[in-house]
């Protein structure tokens, strides 16, 4: 630890990008080639649109996977939350406003219960994550006998279509999410401690902080994420649709993942939100080029392993190329 | 030292039972603002659980703990964190992926009127505080990329960020260099002018004199005396910890031993085995003793191809091998009874049958299908010549106590009948009954024509049961004796005094 000089070197420069940020680089280069309309403002606009619930979801589920957990319901809870505004707004005549919160509140309810869970019952996340998954998904089907909930009040589209400063309002959101996330883990106790349970719980334990807390809290956070999510999905649609968000929850995983958090006790809030533009990006750039969704759903696996090895790979020789 | 300062902690009369064990007996222990109290003593002798008691982490059967002259009632984790009280542990409790300062402040950290973390502030104040006792680490490096001697450093910072008045540091030189010894050192005489007490647990017995005030040895959970450090020698203290009566314990018949069984020439492997040379003959037990860290354990994995093995050659029964692997060592009838039986030796959630049949199943299944009755009745067998107990074939291993466990895993090597048994600490936290039932199966192995090479950090286990003695120090062997030898004069080998 003696060379404390911070002399800028290219090689470390370039050993330090995490590889998440080439396998980005490269997609857009790839599909800017290949397809015409892929580096064009119009595709962006939509983008930002439809990336929007994925990016916001992995807002969440970032926080928890740093504390070493995971989130599978967060697909179903947003689903279910959209449900809810939309069967208050429907059957009770409840304004936009209150049916909104209410649709947040059901997200942030699942969020303590899976929160509850882990810590409480010591239950392991992937478990009581997908058993919350399926409460989630059976209340969503019951509520409309599985049907759409559509005939809503026409400002409901406003957030999911209008546009603000000539950006659409999904990706304000967004912005507002990422910057949220970003200040809370690493600007406060809050984001210390989530960092600390994933590192080292003992360690926290001892300096006399309640771990159950902060585990709670994280689950709670992603269940708040989910909630927002739902608003965006049903201004979107003008509609709730009982099975939409089907799947979600893996690709959030997935993007976090990716970003850098393949370890508890590791993780950004920028790492998650490259993580998701690459799964948004590789989305539209297969669609674009009309590769069919099975191939799709193929090369999106292939590309998750081959980040991931990658970036253990790295990790694993860093150190000895920066030797070299 | 100020001998007339009140003492900032007294501990009274302690006492405190575990099943079978009296872990602590009416120990007495007081501490002065600034000085060092180095407590010394054999594993198993009583210091962790008077740390333990004095962390609030196990509660005393007796006695009072009191600071400052003022008894303390409930003594409690949080009457010890609120009395001052840092432990610095052998195992840390940092976070890898976080940088010196967010480690120096969890818990505690600062916040500025908005409530968000005030990190300028943060950054600084652990600057000034690693200055003020002479430590350079970048405040802004991850704990992971650090060294050991410099993750210490930050443990030992954090304790004291906590404003702590009695700071316990247990074993914190096992990990360190000379040069970082000597750090080590320099801090603490910076502490001791500010008046912080310090109890310092320690097995180096050079240390004492270096660093120390006074000394308290402790044996079998009693306080066997505590020493001005300028009026004491080494050989005193050498003396005052061994000492201990080998009654029935030791159950040993020797013989004559027989043809070489195991024979290791120059093996190096990782750091703390460096050029071993050892030989082990059918009949006998061959104790390997040393310090914890001595590198014993290293040499028992590197033998039985747990780790990798630089150079060197390991003879089983006359045929020459480079390194063998665990698959081949069991093949030439090699066991391996680990140190940490919970986490190495035991399938914790299965039961004693399955448990006991696991390192036998080739043997006793040759048609590679299980038959539950044959594995019941090999069992049987082995849980009634151990006396386990509870006697229950379908016992979790997990809900075994400590000696059963031990039990346990040697049924499982015995039911693989090895001709040659490594055992790493074959008594480690096991009560005085189950010890001597143990080492009376270990004499009967012998016996029965076995080679049996033992680990074991308890000098009187190391004394009582084996035919010759290997004493490691620093990862070399630092000398042979035969059965018999003097206790003291294996201590010193072992602790490195000449």
């Amino acid at each position: 630890m003696q060379n404390r000089s911070k002399k800028f070197s290219l090689k470390a420069f370039l050993v330090g990008i995490q590889p998440v940020n080439w396998v980005l680089i490269v997609l857009i280069i790839f599909f800017s080639l290949a397809s015409p309309t892929f580096l064009s403002i119009e595709n962006a606009l939509s983008l930002s649109r439809q990336g929007a619930l994925l990016m916001i979801l992995c807002m969440g589920v970032i926080v928890i996977k740093i504390t070493g957990g995971m989130d599978l319901s967060n697909g179903a809870t947003m689903t279910l939350g959209g449900m809810v505004m939309a069967w208050a707004m429907v059957n009770l005549n409840i304004p936009l406003p209150i049916a909104s919160l209410l649709a947040i509140l059901t997200t942030i309810f699942f969020g303590f219960l899976n929160g509850f869970f882990v810590s409480v019952l010591k239950i392991p996340s992937f478990i009581s994550t997908l058993g919350t998954q399926g409460i989630a998904v059976g209340l969503a089907l019951g509520m409309n006998n599985g049907n759409v909930i559509g005939n809503l009040p026409k400002e409901i589209g406003v957030i999911g279509n209008n546009d603000i400063l000539g950006l659409p309002i999904p990706l304000w959101i967004t912005i507002l999410a990422f910057i949220l996330t970003f200040i809370l883990l690493n600007h406060t106790k809050f984001g210390v401690y989530i960092y600390a349970i994933g590192g080292n719980e003992e360690a926290l334990k001892l300096s006399g902080k309640s771990v159950l807390m902060y585990k709670i809290l994280a689950y709670a956070y992603s269940g708040f994420m989910a909630g927002i999510a739902a608003l965006i999905l049903t201004s979107r649609n003008m509609a709730a649709q009982p099975t939409v968000g089907l799947g979600m929850e893996f690709q959030a995983f997935a993007g976090v993942v990716l970003g850098g958090s393949f370890m508890a006790g590791r993780g950004t809030a920028i790492g998650a939100a490259i993580g998701a533009i690459v799964i948004i990006v590789l989305r539209n750039g297969l669609n674009l080029i009309g590769i069919p969704t099975y191939l799709q759903l193929a090369i999106f696996g292939s590309i998750l392993i081959t980040a991931i090895v990658l970036s253990t790979l790295m990790e694993q020789n860093a150190q000895k190329w920066l030797e070299e | 030292m100020p001998k007339k300062s009140l003492p900032i902690l007294e501990m009274r009369k302690i006492s405190k039972a575990f099943p079978g064990v009296q872990a602590l007996d009416n120990v007495d222990f007081d501490l002065h603002p600034g000085e060092v109290h180095v407590l010394i003593g054999e594993n198993g002798a009583g210091k962790s659980t008077l740390m333990k008691v004095l962390a609030g982490a196990y509660t005393s059967d007796q006695g009072e703990i009191c600071i400052n002259h003022e008894h303390i009632p409930h003594w409690n984790p949080g009457t010890a964190k609120h009395h001052g009280i840092s432990m610095v542990f052998q195992e840390f409790t940092l976070l890898p992926y976080r940088t010196v300062c967010e480690n120096i402040f969890l818990g505690r950290e600062l916040t500025n009127k908005s409530g968000f973390l005030d990190k300028s502030s943060m950054y600084q104040q652990a600057e000034k505080l690693l200055d003020s006792i002479g430590v350079e680490v970048d405040t802004r490096s991850l704990i992971i990329n650090l060294g050991v001697a410099d993750q210490q450093m930050v443990e030992i910072s954090k304790a004291l960020a906590s404003e702590a008045k009695i700071l316990v540091l247990d074993e914190p030189t096992s990990a360190l260099s000379l040069r970082e010894i000597e750090k080590l050192f320099s801090i603490i005489r910076v502490l001791k002018a500010n008046g912080v007490g310090i109890i310092y647990i320690s097995h180096r017995l050079e240390e004492i004199k270096q660093i120390g005030d006074r000394v308290t040895v402790m044996r079998d959970g009693k306080l066997i005396g505590t020493k001005q450090v300028s009026e004491t020698s080494l050989n005193e203290i050498i003396g005052m910890m061994v000492g201990r009566e080998i009654k029935d314990l030791f159950p040993r018949h020797y013989t004559t031993p027989g043809n070489i069984a195991l024979s290791v020439k120059g093996l190096c492997s990782g750091k703390k085995v460096n050029n071993i040379d050892l030989e082990l003959h059918f009949g006998e037990i061959v104790g390997l003793a040393g310090l914890v860290g001595s590198g014993r354990t290293e040499t028992a994995r590197a033998i039985f191809g747990l780790d990798a093995v630089k150079s060197g050659t390991i003879e089983v029964e006359g045929k020459e091998y480079h390194a063998l692997t665990p698959p081949t060592a069991v093949k030439l009838g090699i066991g391996f009874v680990p140190e940490d039986r919970r986490r190495d030796g035991l399938f914790s959630i299965l039961s004693v049958q399955q448990n006991i049949v696991m390192a036998s199943l080739n043997k006793l299944f040759p048609s590679r299908l299980i038959s539950y009755s044959k594995e019941k009745t090999t069992a049987d067998y082995y849980v009634k010549k151990f006396n386990l107990q509870p006697p229950l074939l379908d016992r979790m291993a997990q809900f075994l106590s400590g000696g059963n466990q031990q039990k346990l895993v040697l049924g499982k090597w015995m039911a693989a009948n090895p001709r040659i048994i490594i055992i790493d600490e074959p008594t480690r936290g096991i009560d005085v009954g189950a010890k001597s039932e143990i080492h009376a199966f270990m004499d009967q192995l012998v016996n029965a024509g076995h080679a049996i090479l033992m680990i074991s950090s308890e000098l009187p286990e190391i004394l009582g049961m084996s035919d010759r003695i290997y004493v490691m120090h620093e990862g070399c062997l630092a000398g042979e004796f035969s059965r018999g030898a003097n206790s003291e004069e294996i201590l010193r080998c072992a602790m490195g005094v000449r």
